[in-house]
């Protein structure tokens, strides 16, 4: 009987079970309203068109974001395989290259021995800045 | 006086209390932690996402507008289409992140068309319609209906993102060569050329009227005045070189600076210089509620 009538401590536990509730309503508002977005990877958002003229790959910047010339673009023609970074040899005009950017309207020019009509050309760009593929298409 | 001293003795001894104080401070640290990530580190990058895929809307709905125009050439009917463009998106709910605003405006005397010939000079000017954003997040752009193109602008360069009604023909018999150009000018009604802000906003636009075609023959060079001359040029070079295979330098060069370009044509011991045919069209354009 004289446990009953105690009430030492209370109002700590009362303290504990309304901050509990205070956590756990403010993490269910959080969850429900913005974690149900999947998490985010940092991305770069550029977009890029490529097509084959006779024995070249031109891949165009047509908009968005630049791409540094650090940017790498694999190329998969038939069976053969080429890794390239975009500031490297002549792919990107020289001029272009002046401010260190790939931007809008300026052209890649990936050059063949061959005529690339007859094979299959997948062309992948991958923006090392964010580890991202930001162009996977076969033209 | 012995007697207080003992009580604030007693209290400092206390431990009651003290788990519960723990807690809360951990509870709050732990929120704190985890609001101040989500703010700092994942806001920014969704609301870049969130504005990079509004501007696709906006190009998207662009080509719409273009379509709208291209079918009321088409007809030559003076039927009203509206097509909507979202300003600008919305910021996040509960999180400290900032919305983006975009302006909407009917420009006039923006493209101007100059073209040469033996006869003289004949000039040409257009309207445009032109987009803005006002992004905090992702990279600012613009996009312009000029002169039956659809352009993308943004810091560093422009692109052709729909092109023209223009075109190229070269007879294989006589090496004539042909060129057609469908024009519309976008002309404003009254008050209604502007809007800002983040909404969904109609444009308007109607036939109005079209002009004879013109035909110029034996053309010396185009000249174009625009704020876009990068999009014209890559254009035009790539219209030229590739639709009838013409060669830069020997049937044509172009010279462009920050006011726009200009194209010259050149005649040959087979060939002639082009013929161009201009049909102007004219399209009414209003923004904003409630028309005119």
């Amino acid at each position: 009987m004289k446990i009953k009538k105690n009430n030492y401590a209370i109002s700590e536990m009362l303290g504990s079970v309304l901050l509990l509730l205070i956590a756990v309503t403010s993490f269910m508002v959080i969850h429900a309203n913005i974690l149900f977005n999947p998490f985010p990877d940092d991305q770069t958002f550029v977009t890029i068109v490529g097509e084959i003229k006779g024995k070249n790959i031109t891949l165009l910047h047509k908009g968005g974001e630049s791409l540094s010339l650090q940017t790498k673009a694999i190329f998969e023609i038939g069976e053969n395989t080429f890794n390239i970074i975009i500031g490297e040899n002549e792919y990107l005009d020289s001029e272009f290259k002046v401010d260190g950017l790939w931007n809008i309207g300026e052209s890649l020019i990936f050059k063949q021995g061959s005529d690339l009509n007859n094979l299959k050309v997948k062309v992948t760009i991958v923006d090392v800045e964010t580890n991202s593929v930001v162009m996977s298409e076969i033209l | 006086m012995k007697k207080n001293i003992r009580t604030i003795k007693k209290l400092r001894d206390s431990n009651e209390g003290v788990v519960g104080i723990v807690v809360a401070v951990l509870i709050i640290g732990l929120f704190v932690t985890i609001i101040t990530t989500i703010q700092t580190i994942y806001v920014p990058i969704w609301m870049e996402q969130k504005e990079a895929e509004h501007m696709e809307d906006v190009a998207n709905q662009f080509s719409m507008l273009k379509y709208a125009i291209d079918t009321q050439l088409i007809t030559e009917k003076p039927i009203p289409i509206s097509t909507s463009i979202k300003l600008g998106s919305k910021e996040m709910p509960f999180f400290l992140s900032s919305r983006s605003f975009g302006n909407l405006d009917i420009l006039e005397d923006q493209f101007i068309l100059s073209v040469n010939s033996g006869a003289g000079t004949s000039t040409y000017s257009f309207g445009t319609i032109k987009y803005s954003s006002r992004n905090s997040y992702f990279l600012d752009q613009s996009f312009i209906y000029e002169g039956g193109a659809v352009i993308m602008d943004q810091y560093k360069g422009n692109i052709m993102a729909i092109s023209p009604s223009f075109s190229v023909e070269l007879d294989p018999y006589t090496y004539e060569i042909n060129m057609s150009f469908n024009i519309a000018n976008i002309s404003r009604v009254k008050e209604k050329i502007s809007v800002s802000g983040y909404g969904t906003y109609p444009i308007r636009t109607e036939f109005s009227n079209s002009f004879p075609p013109v035909t110029i023959n034996g053309v010396n060079y185009i000249s174009v005045n625009t704020k876009y001359p990068n999009a014209w040029e890559i254009f035009f070079n790539h219209t030229l070189t590739e639709s009838e295979d013409l060669e830069y330098g020997t049937h044509f060069s172009i010279s462009g600076n920050s006011n726009g370009l200009k194209i010259d044509f050149f005649s040959g011991s087979v060939w002639d210089k082009p013929n161009l045919i201009i049909k102007i069209f004219d399209i009414s354009t209003q923004v904003g509620p409630g028309w005119i």
